[in-house]
C-alpha cells in the first residue's frame, strides 16, 4: 500500500497513537507531554479519510488490513502491549474526544495481567468511559494441564461411563465449552466433560488444579493447596458422580489428602465447605465419614455455635452422616459430652439436641424444625423498630442518604463520566443539606472526602473531581454565610465547626478567594473571625499555604494556625524571620498565642534582635502570652539585667501584666529591680523600679 | 500456562510451522546428510533455542486454521504460513509439544516421520510412532473440548401455565419498562411507578397471582419477570413489618430496580447454561455498583432507589459485595436482600432446577444472622410460610392435598385440602397441626409436589386472612 495517501494517515495516526501511549507510560497524564502526544494524535486521527482508524495486533507488529505497518519503536510498544492486555484488533474513531484517548493511553499504559481478575482489557475499557475506541479481545484457547490420554485409558472412560448412575450423565448443553485436553491421534471421542476429567485425572491435586484453571479462565495460578482449598466442593460433587467402586477410591484419596492439610487449613474447610455441603446436599457425608473419630468430632463441633438459632441442627448433620450404628452410637456420647458437658441425657436446658437420643420426628422434617422461626416477642419488638427506623428516614435525611450511596459509589464505579454526574448532581444534594442540616452535610462532605482520598493514588481523576466539588460548594459567599450562623457558638463540636473540618482544604481556598474578593472590612474581619475560631479544625489544610507568594495569605493562614494551640511551632518558627514585617509580626503573635515553652522560647529569642521594629513586635508579643507561660517567662526575663537595661518599658509591661494577677512569691525577682526607682537620670528604668515596688508591696500585703 | 507467549518478542508459532515445513520439504528433495537439511535442522534448531533461554517447552495447538503458541492466537497472514499449518491438520495433528533438550537427531527423526507419512493419517498414535523412532521429547496429539458445565438446563422462556391477568400485565408492562433500561435507556420514573401502582393494587393483593410467585418458577427468570417479583414480595414484606404507604412505595421502587445494573453484563454470562467460572463472577459482581451509578444519574427516584441497588448483595454482618468496609446495608435493602434470595432460588436457573419453598426458606433460615437480617427472614417466612397457599403437598401418611390455609404459629402444619379442583371444589379439609392423643402430631408435610400433580390451576383462600 505505499504510495497510498490513506495509509501513510493510518501508519502516522497509528505511530502517534504509540507515542502517546509510551508518554502516559513516563510522565503523568496532566502533564504537558502526555496532553501534546493526544493532541497531536487527534490531529492524525482527524485527517484520516476513513471512519475509524483499524489495527491488527500480532507480537511486535501493527497490521492495517493485510499490512504491516512501518515497524518503529512506538509502534513496536504499541503492538506489545496491546498484545499482552490480549487484544487482536483495535478501532479507534476519528472523533474520539481527547479525555476517551488519552484514558485508553493511560489504561494500556498501566495495564498488568492481575488487572483481569475484573475483567479483560477490551472489558474494562467500556467500564472506565471510553466509548469510542473499542478493543477486541483475542479469542484464547485454554489448554488443560492434563497428561495425554491414550486410547487405552479412554477405553476404561467409556466403563465407567456405562457404570455410571444415569441421572449423573450430564444433560446435553449447548456445545459451547471453555477448555481443551490433549488426547492421542488414534482416539476416537468427540468431547469430554468433567466427570470424565474426574476420571481421567486420578490425582486429586491435579484435578483441583484444572478446576480451578478453569473457574479462574486462566486469569490466575493458585498454589495446590489453594487450589484444593477453593475447589473441594466440586471434587465432592463430581466424585460423587462416579460409579461406586471409582468414586470409593476417589474419596478415601481426598480423605488422606486432607489429613496432610495443616490443621487450621482442615478446620476452616470444614466449617466453610465440608459442614454446610453435608447440610446442603449431603454429598460430604461420603467424605466426613472416612475421617478419623477426632477428626469427624471436630467437625461436627464446628456446628455447635449455630445450635443457638437452629436446635437440632448438630443432630441433622450428624444422621446425615449415616454412620454404622457401633461408631454413631460411640461418637454420638463423645459430641454430646464435648458440646453440653453436665446434664443427664433428656434433659433440655440447653439448645443442644443430644445426639444420643432417639429421635422420633419424621427425618425430612429435622431441620425445618431445627430453626427456631416463629415470630416471638423479641421478634415482633425487632420488627417495630425496624419500621420505625424506615420511618424516621425524613426528606432531608433522604438526602444524606442518597449521598452516603453516592459516596460509597464514587469508590467503586469506574466510568470518570458517571462520577462526575453524580457529582453534579451531589453538589445540588448537598448544598441543600447544608441548609436543612449542617451537621448531617458535615458527615456527607467526610464520606465523599474520604472515598477521594481513598481512590487517589490509582484513580486521580476521580479524586480531584470530588475535591472540584468541595470548591464548588464551598464559595466565598458561603464562608460569608457560615460565619453569619455559627460565628461565636460555643460548642466546640458545632455543626458549622463540623462543615469545616470535612470541607478542609476547600475551606481555606474560598477563605482565600473570599479575602480577594470581599470588599467590606467588617465583613472580612467577621469571617477571619470565625475562621480563627475554628483554627484547630483548620491548622492542618492551612499549613501548604505558609509558603503561597502573596504575604497576605501568609499572614491570615498564620493568624489561623495560632489559634490553633500547641503543636504547629515548627511550621511558624521561619516565619518570624519572614522579610514582611506585618508576617513576622503575625507569627510572634501566633507563637505568643500558642504559648507553649517551646513557642515562647522562639518569641524570647527575637528580643535580641538587631532591628528595632522586629524587636519590639517581639517584645509586643511576649505581652499577649497565656498567663501561666507568660510569668515563667516574665521571672526568667526580669532577672535579666541586661534585659532590663535595655528594655525597660518591655520589663515594666511584664511586671505590671504578670505580676499583678498572682502577686505571690516574687520578692526573689523583683527586690533587685526596686533600686532602679532612685534612678532619675532615666526615666524609663525609675518607672520600672516603681512599677516593681508597687507590685511588691502588692505582693507583701 | 506458561508466559511464553506474551514474552515473545520475535517468536510466533508460524516461524517454527514454517522451519519445520521446510525441513520436511528438504527431506522429499534431497537425501540425508545432505547440506540443505543440514541448514534445515539447523533453522529449526536456532528457532528453538530462542524458546528454550526462557521456557522448558513450546507448545503450538492448531484450531480452525489459527496457530496458538499456549494458547495465544497468532492468525495466519501468508500463504507458506498457511500450508505449513495445513501439513499437520492433514494428518489430524492439532497440537504440537516440543521439550527443552531435544536433540537435533530427534527433529530430524520427527520430520522424517512426517515426510514419510505424506498426507496418510496413520492408524497408531503420532506419540507412538514417534517413540518408536526414538523421538522422547515431541509429542503430537489432538484436541478434545471439555464440557465444563455440571448440568445445564433449557427452560421455557415464558411460563406454560396459564397467569394470573393482573400479574400478566405487570408482566408485561415491566417488560416493556425495564427492557427498555435494558437498551441502554434512562429509567423512566413515571412509568415504572405507574407499574409499581399497579403491582399493589393488583398482584400483592391478588391470592392467585401471588402463589404463582411464591411458587416454584419453571421458566427462564429475566430479570424483569424477577424484578417485578422481588417488588411484589418486598410490599408484602413491608405491609407485614407496618411500613407506612410511603415507605412502601420507596421500599418497592428500589425493589423493582435493583438490578438494572444487569443491563451492562454481557448477556452470554447472564444466561450461561452452566456455573459462572470466578472471571464471570466477578464480572457479575459488578451490577450492583452499576445499577447504582445508573440509578443515582437518573431523576424521578427515591433517595434510597440507588443505596438498595448498591447494597441488595451485602450481607447483614458486614460481608458480600460490593465491599463497603463492613458497613451494615440499610434496612431497606436487608428487606429486598430477604425477598431477593427467595424469589432467586425457586426461580429457575440454567444451572439448576427452582427449589421449592420449603427448600428456599431453609436455606433463608441458614442465611439468617450472618447473611440476612433474622427478624426480616423470620417475618418473611411466617409471611410465605415453608408451604405457600396453593403448594401441592404429600403428608407423611401419603396424602396428596392443596395448602388452603396457614398459621404463622406453626408454619410447619398448614391446613390443607385433600384431591385437586378449586377452592369450591368437594374434597377433605385436614388441619396438619392436628395432635393424637398423646399430644404427637398426626401427620407432617414431608414434600412439596409439581401442581400438575393435583390441579394445574388452584384458587387457594385469600393470603390475607392467614397473614
Amino acid at each position: 500500500m505505499k504510495g497510498d495517501p490513506r495509509d501513510d494517515g493510518v501508519s502516522q495516526a497509528a505511530g502517534l497513537l504509540g507515542r502517546a501511549v509510551q508518554q502516559h507510560r513516563i510522565y503523568p497524564a496532566a502533564s504537558p507531554l502526555c496532553l501534546e502526544s493526544i493532541n497531536n494524535c487527534l490531529s492524525a486521527l482527524e485527517q484520516l479519510s476513513g471512519e475509524a482508524l483499524e489495527l491488527r495486533v500480532a507480537p511486535r507488529q501493527i497490521f492495517h488490513g493485510a499490512d504491516p505497518l512501518p515497524g518503529t519503536a512506538a509502534l513496536s510498544e504499541l503492538a506489545d502491549r496491546l498484545f499482552r492486555a490480549d487484544v487482536e484488533e483495535l478501532r479507534v474513531n476519528r472523533e474520539t474526544p481527547a479525555k476517551e484517548l488519552g484514558r485508553f493511553c493511560r489504561q494500556l499504559a498501566t495495564w498488568d495481567r492481575r488487572n483481569e481478575r475484573d475483567g479483560s482489557f477490551a472489558e474494562i475499557l467500556g467500564e472506565r468511559g471510553v466509548n469510542s475506541i473499542t478493543a477486541r479481545a483475542a479469542d484464547k484457547l485454554e489448554i488443560l494441564e492434563v497428561d495425554v490420554i491414550s486410547n487405552e485409558r479412554l477405553a476404561q472412560l467409556s466403563e465407567e461411563r456405562r457404570a455410571r448412575a444415569p441421572e449423573d450423565q450430564p444433560r446435553e448443553g449447548d456445545g459451547s465449552h471453555q477448555a481443551w485436553i490433549q488426547v492421542d491421534t488414534d482416539c476416537d471421542v468427540e468431547s469430554i466433560d468433567l466427570v470424565d476429567l474426574a476420571f481421567l485425572v486420578e490425582n486429586q491435586a491435579d484435578l483441583a488444579q484444572v478446576l480451578y484453571d478453569i473457574a479462574e479462565g486462566g486469569a490466575q495460578r493458585a498454589s495446590g493447596a489453594e487450589a484444593l482449598r477453593e475447589n473441594i466442593a466440586e471434587l465432592i460433587e463430581l466424585y460423587s458422580s462416579l460409579s461406586p467402586r471409582v468414586a470409593e477410591n476417589r474419596f478415601d484419596d481426598l480423605a488422606r489428602t486432607l489429613m496432610t492439610l495443616d490443621p487450621e487449613t482442615r478446620e476452616a474447610l470444614t466449617q466453610d465447605v465440608l459442614m454446610p455441603d453435608l447440610l446442603e446436599t449431603g454429598k460430604a457425608a461420603r467424605l466426613l465419614q472416612l475421617l478419623p473419630d477426632e477428626e469427624m468430632v471436630d467437625a461436627i463441633r464446628t456446628l455447635g455455635e449455630l445450635e443457638v438459632g437452629a436446635p437440632g441442627l448438630v443432630k441433622l448433620a450428624f444422621d446425615r452422616l449415616a454412620l454404622p450404628d457401633e461408631r454413631r452410637v460411640a461418637l454420638a456420647r463423645t459430641v454430646d459430652e464435648s458440646l453440653h458437658p453436665g446434664p443427664e441425657e433428656g434433659e433440655s436446658d440447653s439448645t443442644h439436641v443430644r445426639l444420643s437420643a432417639d429421635g422420633s420426628e419424621s427425618q425430612d422434617l429435622q431441620e425445618y424444625t431445627a430453626h427456631e422461626l416463629s415470630v416471638d416477642e423479641e421478634t415482633a419488638a425487632e420488627l417495630d423498630r425496624i419500621k420505625t427506623a424506615v420511618e424516621a428516614v425524613q426528606p432531608a435525611e433522604g438526602g444524606s442518604e442518597w449521598l452516603r450511596g453516592c459516596a460509597n459509589l464514587v469508590r467503586h464505579v469506574r466510568n470518570p463520566d458517571h462520577v462526575e454526574e453524580m457529582l453534579e448532581l451531589a453538589a445540588e444534594a448537598l448544598v441543600s443539606l447544608i441548609r436543612s442540616d449542617a451537621g448531617k452535610a458535615a458527615g456527607a462532605v467526610d464520606d465523599l472526602c474520604s472515598a477521594a482520598d481513598a481512590v487517589r493514588d490509582h484513580r486521580p481523576e476521580v479524586a480531584e473531581a470530588v475535591d472540584g466539588l468541595m470548591l464548588s460548594i464551598c464559595s466565598p459567599s458561603f464562608l460569608r454565610a457560615q460565619a453569619q450562623d455559627w460565628l461565636g457558638q460555643e460548642d466546640p463540636d458545632s455543626a458549622g465547626r463540623a462543615l469545616l473540618l470535612a470541607l478542609g482544604t476547600a475551606s481555606i481556598e474560598a477563605f482565600v478567594r473570599f479575602l480577594d474578593e470581599e470588599p467590606s472590612r467588617a465583613v472580612r474581619r467577621r469571617v477571619m473571625d470565625f475562621m480563627c475560631e475554628n483554627g484547630r479544625a483548620l491548622a492542618a489544610v492551612s499549613i501548604p499555604y505558609l509558603s503561597d507568594e502573596r504575604w497576605t495569605v501568609v499572614r491570615n493562614m498564620v493568624r489561623i494556625i495560632g489559634f490553633a494551640g500547641p503543636g504547629h511551632e515548627a511550621q511558624l518558627a521561619p516565619l518570624v524571620g519572614h522579610p514582611e514585617d506585618r508576617v513576622a509580626r503575625e507569627a510572634l503573635l501566633a507563637l505568643a498565642r500558642i504559648g507553649s515553652p517551646e513557642a515562647a522560647k522562639l518569641v524570647v529569642g527575637r528580643l535580641e534582635e538587631e532591628n528595632p521594629s522586629r524587636r519590639a513586635m517581639a517584645e509586643e508579643s511576649i505581652r499577649t502570652f497565656p498567663v501561666e507561660e507568660g510569668r515563667r517567662q516574665a521571672r526568667r526575663l526580669l532577672a535579666d539585667q541586661r534585659l532590663l537595661r535595655r528594655s525597660p518599658e518591655l520589663a515594666r509591661s511584664l511586671v505590671e501584666r504578670f505580676v499583678a494577677t498572682d502577686r505571690t512569691g516574687w520578692e526573689d525577682v523583683l527586690s533587685p529591680i526596686l533600686s532602679l526607682r532612685f534612678r532619675f537620670w532615666n526615666r524609663r528604668q525609675m518607672a520600672l523600679g516603681r512599677a516593681a515596688a508597687a507590685a511588691l508591696k502588692g505582693s507583701r500585703r | 500456562m506458561s508466559g511464553l507467549a506474551r514474552d515473545s518478542r520475535t517468536l510466533t508459532p508460524l516461524v517454527i510451522l514454517r522451519a519445520l515445513s521446510g525441513l520436511r520439504r528438504s527431506l522429499a528433495l534431497y537425501p540425508s546428510g545432505h547440506t540443505v537439511i543440514e541448514q534445515a535442522i539447523d533453522e529449526l534448531e536456532r528457532v528453538l533455542e530462542q524458546v528454550f533461554v526462557e521456557h522448558d517447552r513450546v507448545r503450538i495447538e492448531l484450531v480452525d486454521k489459527t496457530a496458538h503458541l499456549e494458547g495465544y492466537p497468532f492468525r495466519v497472514e501468508s500463504h507458506s504460513n498457511a500450508d505449513a499449518l495445513e501439513e499437520l491438520q492433514r494428518l489430524e495433528i492439532e497440537c504440537l509439544q516440543i521439550e527443552r533438550g531435544v536433540e537435533r537427531d530427534e527433529l530430524a527423526e520427527m520430520a522424517g516421520l512426517l515426510h514419510r507419512l505424506g498426507d496418510r493419517v496413520p492408524e497408531d498414535s503420532m506419540r507412538g510412532l514417534l517413540l518408536a523412532e526414538g523421538v522422547k521429547r515431541v509429542t503430537m496429539t489432538r484436541l478434545v473440548p471439555v464440557e465444563t458445565r455440571f448440568q445445564s438446563f433449557e427452560w421455557p422462556s415464558e411460563p406454560e401455565s396459564i397467569l394470573e391477568p393482573g400479574y400478566a400485565r405487570a408482566l408485561d408492562d415491566a417488560h416493556d419498562s425495564i427492557g427498555a433500561i435494558f437498551e441502554g435507556g434512562t429509567p423512566d420514573a413515571q412509568s415504572l411507578h405507574q407499574l409499581l401502582a399497579w403491582i399493589s393494587e393488583q398482584v400483592a393483593d391478588s391470592t392467585s397471582a401471588l402463589s404463582q410467585i411464591l411458587s416454584v418458577k419453571r421458566y427462564e427468570n429475566h430479570t424483569y419477570c424477577h424484578s417485578v417479583n422481588v417488588a411484589t414480595l418486598a410490599m408484602l414484606l413491608g405491609r407485614r413489618i407496618g411500613l407506612e404507604e410511603a415507605e412502601l412505595m420507596s421500599l418497592s421502587e428500589a425493589a423493582l430496580l435493583h438490578d438494572v445494573g444487569k443491563r451492562q453484563i454481557p448477556s452470554d454470562i447472564l444466561t450461561k447454561p452452566g456455573p459462572l467460572n470466578r472471571r464471570e463472577w466477578r464480572i457479575v459482581q459488578r451490577h450492583p455498583v452499576i445499577g447504582a451509578s445508573i440509578l443515582t444519574r437518573a431523576s424521578g427516584f427515591e433517595p434510597l432507589t440507588p443505596t438498595v441497588a448498591l447494597e441488595h448483595h451485602r450481607e447483614y454482618g458486614g460481608g458480600g459485595y460490593p465491599d463497603l468496609e463492613e458497613q451494615r446495608p440499610h434496612l431497606l435493602s436487608q428487606i429486598v436482600a430477604v425477598v431477593d434470595t427467595y424469589e432467586a432460588l425457586t426461580g429457575a436457573r440454567p444451572y439448576r432446577e427452582p427449589l421449592v419453598p420449603e427448600e428456599a426458606c431453609l436455606i433463608l433460615a441458614r442465611m439468617a444472622g450472618e447473611k440476612l437480617n433474622p427478624a426480616l427472614v423470620k417475618a418473611f417466612v411466617s409471611l410465605v410460610t415453608f408451604f405457600p397457599l396453593g403448594s401441592v403437598v404429600r403428608t407423611s401418611l401419603g396424602e396428596i392435598g392443596v395448602v388452603i390455609d396457614t398459621s404463622e404459629d406453626d408454619p410447619l402444619h398448614p391446613v390443607i385440602r385433600l384431591g385437586g379442583g378449586g377452592l369450591d371444589s368437594p374434597g377433605t379439609r385436614i388441619d396438619t397441626a392436628d395432635r393424637d392423643a398423646g399430644g404427637e402430631y398426626v401427620r407432617h408435610i414431608v414434600e412439596t409436589l409439581p401442581r400438575s400433580v393435583a390441579d394445574p390451576d388452584p384458587e387457594p383462600e385469600p393470603l390475607a386472612a392467614s397473614a
